[in-house]
Formats: structure tokens, C-alpha cells, sequence
């Protein structure tokens, strides 16, 4: 079974905790940057998970949905400083919504 | 909608064999469709139980971390964290849950000689401390969660797909095969009939040709 890596990209302050765990870091400021290093990271194919800040949710989406097919990366929202927003919640919602053809999780 | 069928027996053989096809492919397709679903609604539930522990997990690690911004230098803090001791690396496997291809992740334990704080504790902050250890905890549910979502994610795509050929197939396909199936045996019947008529007809006229 090959190993990989874990990555988290979001603002310095969220990933310097992670950095203390052994996981790669990759502090960004702003939303372009960040899909732009996501997309490298994806490609790299060297990443099994990528934490993304969820202040970068909304700039990130497309490509989300761009590799939402592959099996790797999974790339996972963690909420940013200011804690949850719910992109992460919204996303798996719009998910389901898509799939199933109603939203079942607001029952 | 015009049918355009070659009313023949030929043709309504075919369409007879095409319409067992169709339905048995509907059945097995619904089949899986409801299995998927099941699958799914489980998985949902777990993704959204992981997501909300890990979430509040998270939040509380960062007002740590905030903390332990505030009450040491930034250059400390950086310092302090900047060699992890660790390394967190993960082995993916695929998994096959109804012949879709997902990850399976698994934690690569790492040994933890001395702790998994990576700096002494003379010149770090006790909230420093608390944030990484807490962190450290709820690493296996968020890789935990990355595994949940993705399989979501990828098992979503393949209902959405399983969803329109079965829809495909009730509300298009089948019923399409079973009106060109009646228009071909209405025709047929027809032609029968007509046959009939005439050679009643034919009759008729032979046997007034004998009488007189």
C-alpha cells in the first residue's frame, strides 16, 4: 500500500497547528493563490487528504468539482478562526441534493 | 410521437426480446439503485456525526492556538513548532463498495518517542500545549472524515447515474418498446382481419359465380 502524504493549505494562523503534527503546511493569503496550489497539490498525486481552510471554500469549489470524480485527493473543509461556516455541511448537502434529487438532510 | 416500426413478425420479435432486456436491466438497475441508496443515507448520517465532532474539535484547537499567539512571541511559537517530530503520512487503499472505487485510509502510526510535542517546555505556553494535544486527538476523526466525504462524493455520482438510466429506462425506453410492440400487433391484427374480409369476400363472389 503506498503512503501519503497529508497536506493543509489555508491562512498561516489555521495551518500552524497542523504543522506541529508532521502534516505539510502551505500557508496562503488569498483565494487565487490557493486554487492554484490546490491544483498542484492534486495533481502531485503525492497527497491522500488536503485540508483546505474554509475561508478559501468559495474560491476552491470549481476545482472541487472539477476532481470530485478521482478517488484521491480527498480534500476536506476545516473551519477557519472564526470557526464553521457550514461550506462544509453545504457542500455535502448540495452533494446529496444533486444525487438523490431532493435535500434530505433538512428533514 | 410517430412510430416508425416495420410492422412485421420479424420486427416484433425483436421488440419483444429488446423489451425483456429493458425490463430485466430496469430491475437490476433499481436493485442497485436501492442498495446505493441505503449505503449512502448510512454514510450521510457518519459524515455529518464526524463533521460536527470534528468541527468543535477544530475550533477549540485554534483558540488555543490563538492563546498561545497571544501570550508568546511569534518567533517563539514559530520556533517551537517549525521541526515536527512526527510525521503524519497515511496509507490509501481502494475499497470497493458496489463496484465504485473508493479510499480507504489508514492512520501510519507514528511513534510517538518522548511525546509529540516537538520543543522543550521552558519557553512555550501550557495553551500552546493543550492546542497541539487536542489537535493530535481529533487527527484520526478528521482523516476519518476525509474518507467519509470523499466515499459520499463519489457514491453521490454514482446514484445520480444509476438515477437517470433507471429513470431512463421506466420513463423512456420501456415505454416506448411496448407502444411499438401494440402498434405492431394492432397492425398485424388488422391485416389479419382484412385478410379475412376479403377472402369471405372472395368467396361470396365465387359461390354467386357457381349459382347462377
Amino acid at each position: 500500500m503506498p503512503t501519503h502524504k497529508i497536506a493543509a493549505v489555508g491562512e498561516e494562523d489555521i495551518v500552524l497547528g497542523f504543522k506541529a503534527l508532521g502534516i505539510e503546511t502551505f500557508p496562503v493569503t488569498d483565494g487565487d493563490t490557493t486554487v492554484k496550489l490546490l491544483e498542484q497539490l492534486i495533481n502531485s498525486q503525492e497527497y491522500g487528504i488536503i485540508f483546505v481552510s474554509e475561508s478559501m471554500a468559495e474560491k476552491v469549489e470549481g476545482l472541487m468539482a472539477e476532481y470530485g470524480a478521482l478517488p484521491l485527493p480527498s480534500v476536506v473543509y476545516i473551519p477557519g478562526t472564526q470557526g464553521g461556516q457550514g461550506f462544509a455541511m453545504a457542500r455535502i448537502r448540495r452533494i446529496i441534493e444533486r444525487a438523490v434529487g431532493a435535500d434530505i438532510l433538512s428533514k | 410521437m410517430e412510430i416508425r416500426v416495420n410492422p412485421t413478425r420479424m420486427e416484433l420479435l425483436r421488440l419483444k426480446k429488446r423489451l425483456k432486456v429493458a425490463v430485466r436491466g430496469h430491475k437490476l438497475l433499481k436493485d442497485k439503485f436501492d442498495e446505493l441508496m441505503k449505503n449512502f443515507m448510512q454514510l450521510v448520517n457518519e459524515s455529518r456525526r464526524l463533521r460536527q465532532e470534528v468541527e468543535s474539535a477544530l475550533t477549540d484547537s485554534m483558540q488555543g492556538f490563538m492563546m498561545a499567539r497571544a501570550v508568546m512571541s511569534r518567533e517563539a511559537l514559530e520556533g517551537a513548532i517549525a521541526f515536527p517530530k512526527v510525521k503524519a503520512e497515511i496509507t490509501a487503499s481502494v475499497k470497493n463498495v458496489m463496484s465504485i472505487q473508493v479510499p480507504a485510509f489508514q492512520m501510519v502510526e507514528p511513534e510517538y518517542k518522548g511525546g509529540i510535542y516537538p520543543y522543550g517546555f521552558a519557553q512555550t505556553s501550557g495553551e500552546l500545549d493543550q492546542a497541539i494535544r487536542k489537535l493530535s486527538d481529533s487527527l484520526k476523526s478528521l482523516i476519518e472524515l476525509a474518507e467519509v466525504e470523499k466515499t459520499v462524493e463519489l457514491l453521490a455520482a454514482e446514484i445520480e447515474r444509476t438515477r437517470r438510466r433507471v429513470n431512463a429506462l421506466e420513463y423512456v425506453m420501456i415505454p416506448q418498446l411496448q407502444e411499438k410492440i401494440k402498434f405492431i400487433v394492432m397492425k398485424l391484427d388488422e391485416n389479419e382481419r382484412g385478410n379475412l374480409t376479403r377472402l369471405m369476400k372472395i368467396k361470396d363472389i365465387v359461390r354467386s359465380a357457381e349459382n347462377s
